[in-house]
């Protein structure tokens, strides 16, 4: 308890004593149009200090002036002290025209201060006209005069440029004495550019026709790779503007500007306010480039579209190798542009090299290129030369870098029998602009510039060894199932479809299906000794067959029926002999002439199998 | 004398239970006990408990991917490379991993030549796929052949069923033949081919597979290579470039 009065004790001895040339005094205004009859409210911010009395700012000509009172702020933002006083005024024109407030100069204890300048406008019509309406939050917004107060700039450095040359683009969010939160990374039109990723935003205050925005700062950069004129723009920024509400009197724009950290006063809060957000897109107007074309004149053959202002610098190593072991040239460009557009320097004379795709890294104002050649023969006595080529926009032209070759001390190794090697592919050298892959940057130094990232803390889905699911046996059965599955299903279906359209293939496998039933039964009847009965179903079963097999009506089926379409389809004479038999066998017994016995029944049946096999054989 | 021999009973269950608890010991608890040594910076001692979670027939993404680290540490670059290696074939998509493998594949010499060769329709079959493991990837190839079967079957027994799900079938059929691409490829290169890791700090590689032999070339540790065959204490091995060499068993590992 103690050490805490000690430190805000000591915390208000800062406070009381911050420097003369430590405390700025600026002055500001909520609105910067009103109507006759109506107010606003001028602050005189005295930063660095809450001790400061309210200065006297005297009678300003058609316009009533009333002090309201103080307002205290004081913020610890990373340990950084910060405290200010604000003393507010009621500021009411009582003519039409344009007020100037300040600067006001103030004398206290020795030192002077000297404000800035606020202006309000007085006009005929009422800025705001309708109430507050609750609902809908359009009617909110639309009825805040935000204009002024928040709105968004495009600014393109550069008028003209080059294809491919950088060009800067600053978009600034401007926000004066508004509780503006979420605020999204604009977007803008960029058709006919790439545009690089936003940089972190930077934040600052800036000073603008009298009024003072806090400013949130957007920076990019774009390139263009066809010449011609652009818009580019409008952009656009997404946020939510925070409204407070009161439920008496008060309207949301007085409120705003209390919100302000200069002017707002917890002591006087009102229990009965709330906040609304409401979504807000700020636009901002479009900007022009013309982007103008590389020149023609003195254009290098090796000119692959290299635009900025670049160094070259090139190492090889290790200079002593054997045939066969890689030597890696270090490239590296660095400087201001368009790194996009920077590819390999052209390598002169790699005759005895084979070469290899280069290892591309890219970092903030450096490219680096690392090339790895494999000297062939022991012939080969330096690294190849390299050329880099690129155009310098800010003088207009075109400059070749060009660095020499660095000896090479190639080693021939021992004879031995020569084997038939793989030839490794050997990689053009690129020729248009190459895409950067994964960095790999080999260590120059002994101490490595970073360090591998922690090890896991959780084991993560753990496994048996080699029991991926694709090793296992269910995998193929889960392959094989279904496919087994489907091809029956497909055998079944193709068979379904023929018998619904092939009907003599229908009647032919139906009465091959009832053939089978009914040599089911003629197999009970026999074990039944039921002669009657099993020639019944005999001759039932031959006329059923014969019926479905033919195609022909099985009513009144009989041998002289079938007899003339058997011969013509060329069956068999013993064949047509036996189904003779079968039939009279079947007549006699359904008049009682014969005394049919067991194995009489057996030859009968086994007759009519015979039959069948032999009728299955034929295509009819 | 019953007192004794009762506690000799004891004795020996306890001993028994006690080497039963050490074998049956949850590989989570080994695993957060070599945690807690690597923090230590017990390099020695973590990396001799990962390795008997590992003996144990157990792995996972996570713990190769802290067995690297420990070699890492312990300055068995190598070895940190394997298991780097052996933890990508689990989680391919972990960012740490990735940057822990190229940090890691930076120091070592010759990194130039870690890049397998491949060529573009090997690297668009890849792609989609790059993030998932080949277990996963078997398992998306399985769900989509299901699923392709099922339509397939669901369009031979009703027509109709047949011409509303024509729109669906053609992506999934699509995306059936290229996740099979993808598993064939990969499962080519993992299973198939034998990807191994110079753990030595140097490896000559010779003509033949005798000490005599003159050398061809020298491996640095970590680089990677195929193993294509492995005779008495000699492996044939292919340089990622297509050299083809003999080299002393010890001195490479296989990853798979």
């Amino acid at each position: 308890m103690k050490k805490s009065v000690l430190i805000l004790l000591l915390l208000s001895v800062f406070v009381s004593y911050a420097s003369a040339e430590d405390i700025k005094f600026e002055a500001g205004i909520d609105k910067k149009t009103v109507a006759i009859g109506e107010s606003a409210q001028l602050g005189l911010t005295f930063y660095g200090s809450q001790n400061i009395p309210a200065p006297d700012i005297g009678n300003i000509d058609g316009c009533e002036v009333r002090y309201l009172g103080p307002s205290t702020m004081m913020t610890v933002i990373n340990g950084t002290v910060s405290n200010s006083v604000t003393h507010m005024y009621k500021v009411q024109p009582l003519r039409l025209g344009k007020f100037q407030f300040g600067p006001f100069t103030f004398k206290y204890e020795g030192n002077t201060y000297t404000s800035s300048i606020a202006f309000l406008t007085a006009t005929e019509e009422k800025v705001r006209q309708e109430p507050l309406r609750k609902d809908g939050e359009e009617n909110i917004i639309d009825s805040l005069d935000i204009k002024d107060r928040l709105f968004l700039t495009l600014k393109v450095n550069k008028t003209q440029a080059y294809v491919n040359e950088i060009v800067p683009v600053t978009i600034k969010v401007y926000v004066n004495r508004m509780n503006v939160s979420d605020i999204q990374l604009p977007s803008f039109n960029q058709e006919g550019f790439s545009k690089a990723q936003f940089e972190d935003p930077k934040q600052y205050r800036e000073r603008m026709g009298g009024l003072l925005y806090d400013v949130l700062e957007f920076r990019t950069t774009i390139f263009g790779t066809r010449a011609g004129d652009y818009k580019l723009g409008p952009a656009t920024l997404k946020c939510n503007l925070a409204v407070k509400k009161r439920v008496r009197n008060m309207s949301a724009l007085d409120d705003d500007f209390l919100n302000d950290k200069g002017m707002r006063d917890p002591y006087f809060e009102d229990f009965f306010t709330r906040y609304e957000r409401y979504p807000v897109e700020l636009k901002s107007d479009e900007a022009s480039l013309v982007l103008l074309a590389l020149p023609q004149e003195g254009r290098p053959e090796d000119f692959s579209g290299a635009v900025g202002d670049y160094q070259f610098i090139y190492s090889a190593g290790p200079k002593k190798v054997k045939v066969g072991d890689p030597v890696t040239l270090r490239m590296e460009i660095n400087g201001t542009g368009n790194f996009n557009t920077v590819i390999i320097p052209k390598l002169e004379n790699t005759e005895g090299f084979r070469v290899y795709e280069p290892q591309i890294k890219t970092e903030s104002g450096k490219k680096t290129f690392r090339q790895v050649l494999i000297p062939e023969s022991d012939k080969v006595y330096q690294t190849p030369r390299a050329i880099f080529t690129y155009f310098d926009p800010e003088k207009k032209v075109y400059k070749t870098i060009t660095q020499d070759s660095a000896p090479l001390q190639v080693e021939k190794i021992p004879e031995s029998p020569a084997q038939v090697i793989g030839q490794a592919p050997v990689i053009a050298r690129p020729t248009s602009l190459t895409l950067d892959r994964q960095p790999i940057e080999k260590r120059e130094d002994p101490q490595p510039q970073g360090d591998i990232l922690y090890i896991k803390e959780s084991m993560g889905s753990v496994q048996a060894g080699g029991s991926e699911i694709y090793k296992s046996i269910i995998f193929l059965i889960i392959l094989l199932a279904p496919l087994f599955i489907l091809i029956a299903a497909c055998l079944i279906y193709a068979k379904q479809n023929r018998m619904r359209r092939d009907t003599k293939y229908a009647h032919r496998t139906e009465a091959f299906k009832s053939m089978r039933k009914e040599f089911f039964e003629l197999k009970r009847r026999l074990k039944a000794n039921d002669s009657k009965g099993f020639y019944e179903t005999l001759f039932k079963a031959m006329q059923d067959y014969l019926g479905g097999r033919l195609y022909i009506p099985m009513a009144g089926l009989t041998f002289d029926t079938v007899e003339p379409v058997l011969k013509s389809k060329g069956v068999d004479a013993a064949v047509l002999n036996k189904i003779n038999n079968i039939f009279s066998v079947c007549d006699r017994a359904k008049f009682a002439l014969i005394n049919a016995d067991t194995l009489l029944m057996m030859d009968d049946m086994k007759s009519l199998e015979e039959v069948i096999r032999e009728l299955e054989r034929f295509k009819i | 004398m019953k007192k004794i021999c009762l506690a000799l009973i004891l004795l020996v269950f306890c001993a028994n239970f006690a080497i039963y608890a050490e074998v049956l010991q949850d590989p989570r608890s080994l695993f957060y006990e070599a945690n807690s040594l690597y923090e230590q910076r017990e390099y020695e001692k973590a990396s001799e408990i990962y390795a008997k979670i590992l003996n144990s027939d157990v792995i996972s993404g996570p713990l190769y991917f802290n067995v690297g680290n420990t070699f890492f540490k312990m300055g068995k670059i190598g070895y940190a490379i394997l298991a780097y290696k052996k933890a990508q074939r689990l989680m391919p998509g972990d960012s740490d991993l990735k940057s822990n493998l190229a940090y890691t594949e930076s120091l070592t010499e010759d990194s130039a030549l870690q890049a397998m060769p491949q060529n573009r329709i090997t690297w668009l079959f890849k792609l989609p796929f790059r993030e998932y493991s080949l277990n996963t990837t078997s398992i998306i190839l399985i769900a989509l052949y299901l699923m392709l079967i099922a339509m397939l079957l669901a369009g031979i027994m009703n027509p109709v069923f047949k011409r509303r799900m024509t729109i669906l079938f053609y992506p999934v059929f699509i995306g059936f033949l290229l996740t099979l691409g993808a598993f064939s490829i990969r499962y080519y290169d993992e299973e198939i081919l034998s990807h191994g890791v110079v753990v030595a700090k140097e490896a000559e590689c010779k003509y033949e597979p005798i000490d005599k032999s003159n050398n061809y070339f020298t491996l640095k540790e970590g680089q990677e290579i195929l193993v294509l065959k492995t005779r008495s204490g000699w492996r044939r091995i292919r340089r990622l470039d297509g050299k083809l060499a003999w080299v002393k068993s010890d001195a490479v590992e296989g990853i798979d």
